[in-house]
């Protein structure tokens, strides 16, 4: 009785190791899958973050273009807006 | 079961357990084989397959006005590769790419069939070239990111921003002489990647992390700087002249506000100007400065006590013969105070106060002014110009310097000189870098403003201030220099060429250097037109004009009030010199 009791204590001590080295292995399969996972998701964004970066300095390049006086005189060349430089009778300093 | 049947059973479990063992053994001695033995050749196979070296290039640092307008900056581009031994149907390829790229299609041809495994087809695409590449997907044809710098300004500044190489390798101007700020530095990294070729990020080992480059913020305002192009551009065209240049500095700290050459050219395209255009004379060009030097000589003597405003000079009516020579004035003066041979550009009176004083004195007054040394501004070419010791002077040599020949200056020195009058005697010191800030924004480096040295005294300053101050009077050089409701202080130069050895009578340097507002100077600008065609050619015709709206439109924009009885406090002027 003692001696099956005691076969049977050693069978159970093995399958929780059994199972217990599985968990370990599948744990570790897991958080491997994760990393490797998360490694695409990070490169994934830092590629999107290189394009942000170079979208803003193409537009930044492109409101530096547009914000050029000689680009401004141009367009209000061609809009025909009849604007003139203005006068010394046309511009009033107060002093404050 | 009989003895026979169960010999045979156990012969075949005996052959089953052989065969398995066998099986197993094999696979087992196969395991050991590629583990051990193997193993040196199949990691270093693996690691060329997953493993490989990936280059991180850095930004290439702005370059920026003072108040952050972008001069140049840096954005990723497409460039378009093959690899020859992939390329089918290559006439067809050939023939899509001539189409798409504007390129002919032999030239094509020889780089899809080159013998090598790599060959460049267009580098620097434009955002149409690189999709329609995309679209077309081509065997054997390749797009990779590189960088490609953009000079939104195009040709504003060009001379002063200067421009890379297709390497993004400084060439000139700033590019080249700030490129160890502007660079940045490339960094490496061990990358391992899957068998889609996906990177294993987790796995990305860095050899050297890569630095971005610096932002450069200049002294230079955009506004002015379009102003004087602007203007500057209308002198050059009116007088069909070879060159111009104009520079307007803040006498107060030295700042360069804006450096305008003629001809110009779009950053964009270097390639497609000759070096002359692309030439930035305010620094590398030297020419004898005419009567613009006068300002040395009238310094030197107020300063020394050798002369004062009102002492009467004969000016020979307007012919002088000294020491072998005979000095012509343009226009023949009998007697003037010392105020008028300067406000008249008298060459004879200038000799006159010349020789009053020592050679010694005269060449220290000179390098004092900064003559014979360079400004400082970090632009590379920058020239010292010619100044040659006291002690290799001929006898006429301080006659001629009096008149500005003999000496050789840059358009920069000059203006230099007029800001230190301008500023009390205080030479400034040029500054044309404001500071230079790191990716983040973080101060590195601030180019503080310095304190001159002092070249003559304030009240020798004053002085020759108001002579400058009746330059610009009706009866003055340049009184088409002036500017309505703030007091000017200038002087013309109009330089003869040298030409085979001999003065030229029809090549001209004209010129204008001026300050406003004269008793309170801000801004001092200097106009300088190389050889202008036409009947007319003296500075105060063809720089003053120019040197007058400039100043106009600047002071506008800078919003500096009109001076109360500008106007009134020159002709009150006039009339005491006059007297």
């Amino acid at each position: 009785m003692e001696k099956r009791k005691n076969t049977w204590i050693r069978t159970m001590e093995g399958c929780i190791v059994l199972v217990c080295l599985c968990c370990i292995s599948l744990f570790y399969v897991w958080q491997h899958i994760s990393i490797v996972r998360l490694g695409y998701q990070i490169r994934k964004n830092e590629i999107s973050f290189d394009e942000l970066l170079n979208e803003k300095a193409r537009l930044q390049s492109l409101v530096s273009a547009i914000e050029s006086p000689a680009n401004i005189e141009k367009k209000i060349m061609s809009e025909n807006m009849q604007l003139n430089m203005s006068n010394k009778n046309q511009v009033i300093r107060m002093k404050i | 079961m009989s003895l026979k049947k169960r010999n045979f059973m156990s012969f075949r479990t005996f052959l089953v357990m052989m065969g398995i063992i066998v099986l197993w053994g094999g696979l087992i001695y196969r395991l050991l084989f590629l583990q051990i033995q193997s193993a040196p050749v199949l990691v270093k196979k693996a690691e060329k397959q997953q493993e490989a070296v990936l280059k991180v290039y850095p930004q290439r640092g702005k370059i920026l006005d003072r108040n952050g307008n972008i001069f140049a900056v840096s954005m990723k581009v497409k460039s378009a590769f093959c690899v020859p031994s992939e390329v089918d149907e290559l006439w067809r390829t050939a023939g899509k790419l001539a189409r798409i790229l504007d390129m002919p299609k032999s030239r094509l041809i020889h780089k899809l069939t080159r013998k090598s495994h790599f060959s460049w087809i267009k580098r620097k695409l434009t955002d149409e070239e690189t999709s329609r590449i995309e679209n077309e997907g081509m065997r054997g044809i390749y797009l990779v990111d590189e960088v490609k710098r953009f000079y939104p300004k195009a040709s504003l500044l060009s001379h002063v921003v200067g421009f890379v190489n297709i390497d993004n390798e400084g060439l000139a101007g700033l590019e080249k002489s700030l490129d160890h700020f502007l660079r940045g530095k490339t960094g490496s990294a061990t990358i391992i990647h899957d068998a889609k070729g996906r990177e294993l990020y987790a796995k990305r080992d860095f050899i050297e992390k890569p630095e971005d480059g610096l932002d450069v913020y200049l002294t230079v305002d955009e506004v002015i700087q379009h102003i004087v192009e602007e203007e500057l551009d209308k002198v050059y065209e009116t007088y069909q002249a070879k060159g111009a240049v104009a520079i307007v500095v803040d006498v107060t700290n030295g700042d360069i506000l804006a450096m305008a050459n003629c001809p110009t050219f779009d950053l964009n395209l270097p390639g497609e100007f000759s070096a002359d255009k692309r030439r930035n004379r305010a620094l590398v060009d030297c020419y004898e400065p005419g009567s613009l030097f006068k300002i040395v000589i009238g310094a030197a003597a107020l300063n020394e006590n050798l002369i004062s405003m009102n002492d009467l000079i004969d000016c020979e009516k307007g012919a002088y013969r000294i020491g072998g020579h005979t000095l012509h004035d343009s226009h023949p003066y009998d007697v003037l105070p010392f105020v008028s041979v300067i406000a008249k550009s008298s060459n004879i009176g200038c000799a006159k106060v010349a020789s009053m004083m020592s050679r010694e004195t005269f060449y220290h007054y000179i390098r004092q002014f900064g003559f014979g040394q360079t400004i400082g501004l970090p632009l590379e070419g920058e020239l010292r110009g010619k100044v040659r010791n006291y002690q290799r002077w001929s006898g006429y040599s301080q006659t001629a310097m009096a008149m500005g020949q003999e000496i050789m200056v840059t358009p920069l020195q000059m203006v230099f000189a007029f800001a230190t009058i301008a500023n009390k005697g205080k030479k400034p010191v040029g500054r044309l870098i404001d500071r230079i800030v790191g990716p983040q924004n973080q101060l590195i480096r601030k180019n503080e403003i310095r304190e001159g040295k002092s070249i003559v005294s304030p009240r020798t300053a004053m002085k020759l201030t108001q002579a400058l101050k009746l330059v610009v009077s009706k009866s003055g050089t340049a009184y088409e220099a002036r500017v309505e409701g703030y007091s000017v202080a200038g002087k013309t130069g109009t330089a003869q060429k040298v030409e085979n050895g001999t003065y030229s009578h029809s090549k001209f340097l004209a010129s204008f250097i001026g300050f406003v507002p004269a008793d309170h100077p801000v801004l001092a600008i200097g106009v300088m037109v190389d050889e202008p065609k036409g009947k007319v050619y003296y500075g105060g015709q063809v720089a003053a004009p120019g040197f007058s709206v400039m100043a106009e439109r600047i002071l506008s924009y800078l919003k500096i009030p009109p001076e109360e009885n500008a106007d009134e406090n020159l002709k009150q002027l006039e009339k005491r010199y006059a007297a």
